[in-house]
């Protein structure tokens, strides 16, 4: 060889390019470090604003009622005469609320006898409501209801603790004093308590306008809806489709145009569904889906998570072998026997696991619910197809957006149970997964 | 009943005996009717042909609601410059007809020739289309119906201010002249449509300041006028100013979308620039570096980013990337909204789609070409980035066109983090609202179906989705085309 490197210029070449394979090895590790690193930011950032200190402040403190602020330490009656002796006016409300026997409308032009569930003393049956005086009133409802159920309504009507500000869950544990001294500053009346802002409370009440009494509960029932419908309409347009394009399609150019659109359908953008739904379910088909309701998000929702469907579900069908088929046409079966009979059986896993996680994608998808019209704020549970509606994404969007700091932390809250359910979805898919390997093994 | 089989040749078949007709029937071999099976497969090809109703419904929808917006009119404030009654500066020099640039000098201490202002020098109007610098400025010479023309050196320029025009007198509902001030005659041509407090009327003829006008078009009812209500004309959007002007304000009816497509493609960018090195990144360590059991425990970590909810990274951007940047890297010029941390959490949100597509691309290079590079002596950082990487080109290119198909589509971290504003800046601290943000925020409003504010998020989505599907098939054709063959 006429070019001859000398031994010495050979090793030291060799050992810079191992150098510098050494440090891109780093470099790339580290890129894969940043990843983690982005996703723990990302639980902290949420576990950070659940939990922490609130100060909280009370239009009447537990103490005044109460020796230590225990209310169980006091009687039914003292209880009554509590919520008398500061919301004398709401007394009636409360009544009508908790004991009534008739329709609201109805409770004050019926006499006490069949407005009142419950023990009513003969001599009072047969006076109507608005005769009562206020002890009476207060007498009625400490007879008829629990202690828990007044102790519930002292805070609500009495005690009405409201939350002044909050504090993120590292600067508690770390920063108590500077807070306790910022809090006594600003809210000298307002006592620091610890709060979770997760909690059972949380997860079943209705929506409200103060943040920290505010509960999730039809953001959660909404999405159940969604998502019950949701699979009503995908799953079986899913499969059929993937089942025609395995099975049934020739090879033609109609197939071929039908694959690539669903390629292409699955990187359409999410909020291009939603107008698309706005326009056709929302508005077109107004009689049928009555406008903004359960049912238009559903269906557009369903558009949303079709292709992928239809592209698990083809994976999943393409997964059984050719010989089961082979084998089931050589008995003698027709096409549709032996897809109904071997190989739908088999790729069920496959089929099932795809459509899980299709479900966990569009469970939290949130803008084609804004543009076709999901609440932001909602009063009442959705109770059908066709009752407007709110979904968890949507209620959290909405509180991350508001002013109010205090509503990230009702927000955080709720990433916390929209994640808990996504968390189940995904593990019920990967049990499933599992399973079906073994099985087939 | 069985007769001994008859042997024949080697390899041939005894003859077939005849069967009894009902057995004949039930094992015939001709082929049966099957109406079910006819039935499942009419239905399982209609659920096959649904996927292109719903292409074909997505662009019928935003084409038909696009062509509507542009057809519709927003009807906006007349408004007419009128001159005030003393200059405040003079031309510096002589400025001929043609000349845009005009050296300037004023009584006051700073310029108060501003930007989209209306001056007046000798009869001609100019608007003043910038600031070049505190002696020069540079206008639209001969607007507003007045005549270019040559003006000396010391010529005075007049302020103008912008007023509304109203109808000079009142109007009865049966009165087809209306008055309109003779400096805001030019204003108004026959075939205009304006509108007077919630009557639209068709202007058929002007003469001046007298126009006769066509009474309760448009299905609105004529009535009486007190002369107080400003007269709004009709604003067309059109297509080319849709496209290429840089002005969203629906307000003063301009539609159009570069600011909310330059804030698309800013975030988008900054996500790119964040989502490659390191998705590649974790591609390569991955596929290359990890062993086998360390990347079972280590890609579900990469799914589980794949999996949250786009809304929760939006509430990351918002409580922790963006007072991160505010009180850490950049201090106080970072904006509450602003386009830089929107743009990182959309990188962090498509790390995981580029690490998972490029890892599938640089598995599928055949191991002989890593045994071939090897048997050369490279390094493994050599192999993997001069002989690995360049064959999965295709794959790669394909995945970060996916990429960005992802994160120009993405909305609601945008929504949450980047701002509600359009805003027409290369500034990344500052807040501006991308397409997709855009039509979240007008469609999740109060607005009326089919007010002009509402169809245009109808053109921003066609174009939105004219953009994700190029790149979709951009990326389709590149898979195709550039795959190499092993």
């Amino acid at each position: 060889m006429s070019d001859r490197i000398s031994k010495a210029v050979f090793h030291s070449a060799v050992g810079k390019r191992q150098a510098r394979a050494r440090r891109m090895q780093g470099f790339y590790m580290a890129s894969f470090a940043v990843a983690i690193v982005a996703l723990l930011a990302l639980l902290y950032s949420i576990a950070n604003q659940s939990f922490g200190l609130v100060a909280v402040s009370y239009s009447v403190p537990p103490g005044e009622l109460a020796a230590g602020g225990d209310l169980t330490a006091l009687s039914n009656a003292e209880l009554a005469a509590a919520l008398n002796a500061h919301a004398p006016r709401r007394l009636l409300v409360l009544l009508r609320d908790t004991l009534a026997a008739v329709a609201p409308e109805q409770f004050t032009n019926v006499t006490l006898g069949s407005a009142v569930r419950g023990a009513v003393p003969a001599a009072w049956r047969s006076r109507s409501v608005v005769d009562l005086s206020g002890e009476e009133l207060a007498a009625l409802l400490a007879a008829n209801l629990t202690q828990e159920q007044l102790i519930g309504l002292v805070e609500q009507e009495v005690i009405r603790p409201a939350a002044r500000q909050s504090w993120p869950l590292l600067e508690s544990l770390t920063n108590r004093p500077a807070i306790a001294a910022a809090a006594a500053e600003s809210h000298p009346a307002a006592e620091l308590r610890w709060r979770s802002w997760v909690s059972p409370g949380f997860v079943t009440g209705a929506l409200s306008s103060d943040p920290a009494a505010t509960g999730i509960r039809p953001g959660l029932l909404g999405s159940i809806w969604l998502m019950s419908l949701t699979l009503l309409f995908a799953f079986p347009l899913g499969v059929g489709a993937a089942i025609y394009l395995e099975e049934y399609a020739a090879d033609g150019w109609l197939s071929g145009l039908i694959e690539t659109n669903i390629r292409n359908l699955a990187g359409v953008p999410s909020i291009i569904y939603g107008m698309l739904g706005l326009v056709i379910f929302v508005r077109a088909l107004e009689p049928v889906t009555q406008g903004r309701t359960v049912l238009s998000g559903a269906l557009t929702m369903a558009l949303l998570i079709l292709p992928l469907i239809i592209v698990s579900a083809q994976e999943a069908l393409r997964a059984v072998p050719g010989a089961i088929r082979e084998a089931s046409y050589g008995l003698g079966a027709t096409k549709w026997q032996t897809i109904q009979r071997q190989v739908l059986p088999a790729a069920v896993p496959g089929i099932f696991t795809g459509t899980i996680l299709a479900m966990s994608r569009a469970i939290g998808e949130t803008a084609p619910l804004i543009v076709v019209g999901a609440a932001a704020y909602i009063t009442v549970d959705p109770s059908g197809p066709f009752s407007p509606f709110t979904a968890l994404p949507m209620l959290i969007y909405n509180w991350t957006s508001q002013p109010n700091p205090q509503f990230r932390s009702a927000a955080a809250a709720g990433i916390i149970v929209l994640l808990a359910a996504l968390l189940a979805m995904n593990s019920f898919a990967i049990v499933m997964r599992n399973r079906a390997v073994s099985k087939r093994i | 009943m069985e007769t001994p089989i008859r042997m024949t040749r080697a390899g041939a078949l005894p003859a077939a005996r005849p069967r009894p007709r009902a057995i004949a029937a039930e094992t015939s071999l001709k082929k049966r009717v099957r109406p079910v099976d006819s039935l499942v497969r009419v239905v399982l090809q209609a659920c096959g042909v649904l996927s292109i109703f719903t292409t074909l419904g997505i662009v019928y929808v935003l084409a038909e609601q696009s062509l509507l917006f542009f057809a519709s009119s927003a009807y906006v404030i007349t408004k007419a410059p009128v001159a005030e009654t003393m200059p405040n500066g003079a031309l510096r020099a002589a400025a001929t007809a043609g000349q845009d640039t005009l050296a300037v000098r004023y009584d006051a201490e700073r310029s108060p020739y501003l930007p989209n202002t209306f001056i007046q020098v000798g009869g001609e109007t100019m608007r003043v289309v910038e600031r070049v610098d505190d002696r020069t400025i540079r206008v639209a010479r001969g607007v507003e119906a007045t005549a270019a023309a040559e003006h000396a050196a010391g010529a005075p320029i007049v302020p103008m201010r912008e007023v509304q025009v109203r109808p000079a007198a009142p109007l009865a509902a049966a009165d087809t002249l209306l008055i309109v001030p003779a400096s805001a005659a030019y204003k108004f041509e026959p075939g205009m449509k304006i509108q007077v407090g919630i009557e639209v009327m068709r202007i058929t003829g002007s003469d001046g300041g007298a126009l006769t006008v066509e009474r309760g078009v448009d299905g609105t009812i004529a009535r009486a006028h007190s002369g107080e209500d400003a007269i709004l004309s009709a604003e067309h959007p059109a297509l080319l100013e849709f496209l290429t002007s840089a002005t969203w304000a629906p307000q003063i009816g301009q539609f159009g979308v570069l600011p909310l497509l330059n804030a698309t493609l800013l975030t988008s960018l900054v996500g790119l620039a964040v989502a490659i090195p390191l998705g590649l990144g974790s591609a390569i360590f991955l596929s290359e570096y990890a062993p086998p059991r360390l990347r079972g425990a280590l890609k579900p970590i990469l799914e589980i980013l794949a999996g949250v909810p786009t809304v929760v990274y939006g509430f990351f951007a918002l409580t922790f990337v963006t007072p991160a940047l505010l009180q850490g890297a950049f201090g106080q010029q970072v904006q509450f909204y602003n386009m830089l941390s929107a743009g990182l959490v959309i990188g962090i949100l498509i790390t995981p789609l580029i690490s998972s597509m490029s890892e599938d691309a640089l598995s599928a290079v055949p191991r002989a070409l890593r045994e071939a590079s090897y048997g050369l002596g490279a390094t493994r950082l050599e192999t993997t980035v001069k002989v690995v990487i360049p064959a999965a080109m295709s794959g790669l290119s394909a995945a970060l066109i996916i990429a960005t198909s992802r994160a120009v589509g993405e909305t609601m971290i945008v929504a949450v983090a980047a701002g509600a504003g359009p805003n027409f800046t290369l500034n990344l601290f500052e807040g501006a609202e991308t397409m997709t943000g855009h039509i979240s925020r007008i469609s999740g409003g109060d607005l009326s179906y089919n007010s002009i504010d509402y169809n245009s998020i109808f053109a921003i989505g066609l174009l939105l989705f004219v953009l994700t599907l190029g790149l979709n098939l951009v990326s389709g054709h590149i898979t195709r085309r550039l795959r190499e063959a092993y």
